[in-house]
């Protein structure tokens, strides 16, 4: 309370400085007045006194002077605090309680503040961000933000309304000829990419126009921190040379530090996205931003976006990606970046507010019970003159250092608790920073904490303070007020009920997801999890360009992983199933056609171990070879889903298909011929059936789409022998010699990989499901706060009673009851306020119903279990007392 | 008194004469008005404490005819703009109390 010494000292100084100098100034004042009348011939006495009756009556002027220097109502609030922190000191036990109860309510609510200030309030890093969107292919299942070359170039040509339209896409690539060979994140742009998003450059310049031509030249920009720690801050760094995935580029620019992009995903260097203009190559591989021009409307936008959907359509009938019903629409980024998040963050923002609810409630009702303990001394305040205002306000500011505490360790504890859970579920939100980072204690968290603690302050004292203050003063000086205690009873009653139903809507919230989470992780993904790893590398550059290249590293480097001990079985693929890849169309050999294709789904390329790592079982048919090489006849194996959905009535086994046909030359190739079929897998999120799938030999691509394939990063997957690890170093280094040394960029568990894909779920579950036990909690000690005080109400009573020779466990029947009774109330109107509200959840949940049974029975059922546990002890203390000794105390 | 009548005058003694002590004002006040008023002169104080802290007037201790330290008042600007909203405002009043009281004679 330093704070509040400080400023009663400085009100108390001021004053002091003004009352000095108007005392001398006052002396002066008479001295002159005294020899003045002394010069006029009066004698010294009488002059003086002529001279204090010309200044007129000096104490009452003090007085004025001392209202008028002070700040009255700061000096009151400041008394108030200090009594209440004295009031705090007196009962420590009970302050605790209510200190800890509000750090809960308060710290909940801006740990998850200051996620929602993370991702939603801050600024995006981006010249006025409304007005960026992304250009989308909107199909009547949702947007596709991939883009083609094909769409790009009409959509660049149609830019009366859009303004710097832009590609974007981001990989990892090597850094190779520095000293440690690292992994970075490359992100491809086309030149005006720099100016939609305002990057700011320390160095050097952006990309130039001509850069963005093919065969133009090579450039790139690092990032500071790139430039930092790859090559020492060289300040003479523009014009060297910087070797990416064994391809040479040009040093331009180096950016300012803090540039960040728009989804607060790292970047370290920039290298130009080459997209010929006459290019119509329909493979989508990419993102494309533009700025709305000046005074245009999204909605202007997007009416003009769908008249150039037609003249695609027209132009390119058989387009690929671009069905009938699919049109363009542009999309604001930043909206599009956190759709996905906003729903689940404004539902936990909800279930704080509960929390703190609940937690008012409970502060509220021990703050009513020391009211009423303390109406003496209201009493003979309002005796002395207090006007009721004033005690009003005094009990409300006697609760502001409770609320002021409690917000502040509530903020500490509340974000330590948030960076904690957020560093558990890795890449579940966007814009929060690699572990959370960027979730900070800014001013717009604290203020927001401040806030909320007064307003809770105000809330917790305002209702004991109006009601405890409606006392008849004569009443309670003679003989206490035991009506007024009864009739407290009654509202405490209500706002346990309240609070009852509070907790079992949050418990039944946390329940449906508990019991959608469990149903999530126990979907069975179709592939073997345990003692799988897997391990990303980037094949980016000339070397594996062409499809013999990767054949061979493909061959001569399998062998060597195979030989590390423990490992069962090793393979290389295009992308790792749950980690998402590429999807391509298909078209069914000899069927005729309605659309532009029969079906798409996810396509991976394979070595022939692939199907032994993850263990997917071969349903019909076989499975690949090494005699499917380079120049074998062109085969596909295909999963159930496909076989099922593709040929409902047929037997796919031997059936042809073109994958990919018409996208671009890199699909000019002749049909395959489906070899095998596996069991499905759940090759994307786990809440969603399984996609046709298809998979094709590594070695049979033609050398454009390998091209395209190891631009991105490919995977090596491997099973070891029951709980063996491989060594990252020993996979390093039997890779070593085939690769040539190229670094391996993650290693990752299968089973980590299962469990990234669920982390947004993990979050919400784990979230709602503190918030409802952080409300059972503060609930049940509500209720026993509530019995308590009845059964100590009621103690005469029950003493006479007893006396008269009722039974003890009769009495603690009877306080049971009536705790029971309101238990009852509370858990019906939780369970229907449960149903009605229940839609929110919908977005959630996985494969129950946001009124799942269980989870309305089971959460209210340990409600009451907690609750009767709560209230036991109180009631059955009372029985157990001796009468005689309660009428004593009486 | 009016009340702010003695605020008015207080202003308009600084800005006619420039810095001054209390004493001075008081001196001031009774030479224009013939000691008329017949001031109590202790409530120039309050007057002064008051201006100051609306910032219409600054003070400083500075030695004075008699070789004793006093305290010096001098008007800002925000209270030369102060004075001179409330001379019109004075003006204005007046007027329409001497129209009033003339329709009242007559």
């Amino acid at each position: 309370m330093d704070v509040l010494k400080f400023l009663s000292r400085l009100v108390a100084s001021r004053r002091k400085a003004v009352t000095d100098d108007l005392a001398n100034e006052l002396d002066d004042h008479a001295a002159r007045l005294t020899e003045r009348y002394v010069r006029e011939g009066m004698d010294l006495d009488r002059a003086q006194a002529a001279a204090r009756q010309r200044l007129g009556n000096v104490t009452r002027l003090r007085e004025d002077v001392h209202e008028m220097t002070g700040v009255p109502w700061l000096e009151q609030l400041a008394d108030d605090i200090a009594h209440g922190v004295r009031h705090m000191r007196r009962a420590p036990a009970v302050a605790a309680v209510l200190i800890a109860t509000l750090a809960l309510g308060i710290g909940a609510n801006s740990a998850i503040f200051s996620v929602i200030n993370a991702v939603l309030l801050r600024p995006f890093p981006a010249p006025d961000p409304d007005r960026v969107v992304v250009l989308t292919t909107m199909f009547p299942e949702g947007a596709s933000y991939v883009t083609s070359d094909q769409k790009y170039n009409l959509w660049r040509r149609e830019n009366a309304l859009l303004q710097d339209i832009s590609g974007n896409r981001s990989s990892v690539v090597n850094l190779t000829q520095i000293d440690q060979p690292e992994q970075v994140q490359a992100t491809w742009v086309t030149d005006n990419y720099f100016r939609l998003y305002g990057i700011p450059l320390a160095k050097g310049r952006a990309f130039a126009a001509n850069e963005m031509l093919p065969h133009g030249r090579s450039v790139a920009v690092l990032s500071d921190g790139l430039w930092r720690r790859a090559f020492g801050a060289d300040p003479r760094i523009i014009g060297k040379r910087v070797s990416v995935s064994d391809l040479d580029y040009e040093i331009v620019g180096v950016a300012a530090a803090g540039v960040q992009t728009l989804s607060g995903d790292p970047v370290d260097l920039w290298l130009p996205l080459v997209i010929d203009p006459a290019s119509t190559n329909q493979v989508h591989y990419f993102t494309a931003q533009g700025r709305l021009a000046p005074g245009v409307e999204l909605s202007a936008v997007n009416s003009r976006l769908a008249v150039v959907a037609e003249q695609f359509r027209r132009d390119f009938p058989n387009a690929v990606a671009m069905g009938p019903q699919a049109t363009f629409a542009a999309q604001v980024s930043r909206d599009a970046i956190v759709a996905n998040i906003r729903p689940s963050l404004l539902v936990l923002c909800g279930a704080v507010a509960l929390v703190l609810l609940i937690a008012c409630v409970n502060v509220v009702n021990l703050q009513v019970a020391r009211v009423l303990a303390r109406q003496r001394e209201i009493a003979i305040r309002t005796a002395l003159g207090a006007s009721r205002n004033r005690v009003v306000r005094q009990l409300i500011a006697e609760s502001l250092p409770l609320a002021l505490i409690g917000g502040t360790l509530g903020l500490l504890v509340g974000h330590a608790g948030m960076r904690a859970l957020l560093a558990l579920s890795p890449g579940s939100i966007p814009r929060v920073g690699a572990s959370g980072a960027g979730v900070t204690i800014d001013s717009g968290v604290v203020l927001f904490t401040a806030l909320l603690s007064i307003t809770t302050a105000l809330v917790a004292g305002i209702g004991p303070a109006l009601t405890g203050t409606r006392i008849d003063t004569n009443v309670i000086l003679k003989d206490g007020a035991p009506g007024t205690a009864r009739r407290y009873l009654k509202v405490r009653s209500l706002l346990i009920v309240s609070e009852l139903a509070i907790a079992v809507m949050l418990l039944t919230g946390a329940g449906v997801l508990i019991h959608s989470f469990i149903r999530l992780r126990s979907v069975d993904p179709g592939i073997a999890t345990t003692d799988v790893v897997t391990a990303r590398m980037s094949l980016s550059g000339p070397r594996f360009a062409t499809t013999a290249a990767v054949d061979r590293l493909i061959r001569s480097s399998l062998p060597q992983v195979e030989a590390i001990p423990g490992v069962i079985a090793a393979a290389y693929a295009s992308s790792v199933p749950l980690e998402g890849g590429a999807v391509f169309p298909f078209v069914i050999d000899g069927r005729p056609l309605t659309g532009p294709f029969h079906g798409f789904g996810p396509w991976t390329s394979v070595s022939p171990h692939y199907f032994d790592v993850f263990a997917i079982p071969l349903v019909r048919g076989r499975v690949f070879t090494d005699a499917d090489g380079h120049n074998a006849p062109g085969v596909v194996i295909i999963n159930q889903a496909m076989a099922t959905r593709a040929w409902p009535n047929a037997d796919p086994l031997h059936a042809r298909i073109f994958i990919g046909k018409g996208s671009g030359p890199e699909f000019d190739e002749p049909a395959r011929e489906v070899v095998g079929i596996v069991a499905n897998v759940h090759d994307g999120p786990l809440d969603r059936a399984p996609q046709p799938a298809m998979y094709v030999p590594a070695s049979q691509l033609t050398d454009g789409l390998n091209a395209r394939i190891v631009r991105g990063s490919v995977a090596w997957v491997i099973h070891t022998a029951a709980g063996r690890r491989v060594p990252p170093a020993a996979l390093e280094h039997a890779l070593a010699q085939s690769t040539g040394g190229v670094p391996i960029a993650r290693v990752r568990t299968m089973q980590d990989v299962l469990a990234r894909t669920t982390t947004r779920s993990a979050f919400n579950t784990w979230l709602l499901g503190v918030f409802a036990v952080s409300a059972l909690l503060l609930a049940s000690i509500g209720v026993y706060g509530l019995v308590a005080y009845a059964a100590r109400q009621r103690e005469p009573e029950i003493a006479i009673r007893m006396a008269l020779g009722a039974d003890g466990r009769a009495m603690r029947n009877l306080l049971l009851r009536s705790g029971a009774t309101l238990m009852g109330i509370g858990l019906v109107m939780g369970i229907i306020a449960s149903w009605a509200g229940a839609r929110v959840m919908t977005a959630f949940l996985y494969g129950v119903s946001p009124r799942d049974p269980v989870a309305f029975m089971v959460a209210p059922a340990i409600l009451a279990l907690v609750t009767l546990a709560a209230i036991w002890r109180p009631a059955s203390k009372v029985a157990r007392v001796s009468p005689a000794e309660l009428l004593r105390t009486e | 008194m009016l009340q702010g009548t003695l605020d008015l005058m207080v202003l308009q003694t600084l800005d006619a004469l420039g810095p001054l002590h209390g004493y001075g004002i008081a001196r001031r006040i009774e030479q224009i008005s013939d000691d008329a008023l017949m001031l109590k002169e202790g409530t120039v104080y309050a007057s002064l404490v008051r201006l100051q802290q609306n910032r219409c007037i600054r003070s400083r201790w500075a030695p004075s005819d008699n070789n004793r330290k006093a305290k010096f008042y001098e008007i800002t600007r925000r209270g030369r703009r102060q004075l001179a909203v409330e001379t019109r405002n004075w003006k204005r009043v007046a007027g329409v109390i001497q129209r009033l009281l003339k329709l009242a004679v007559s």
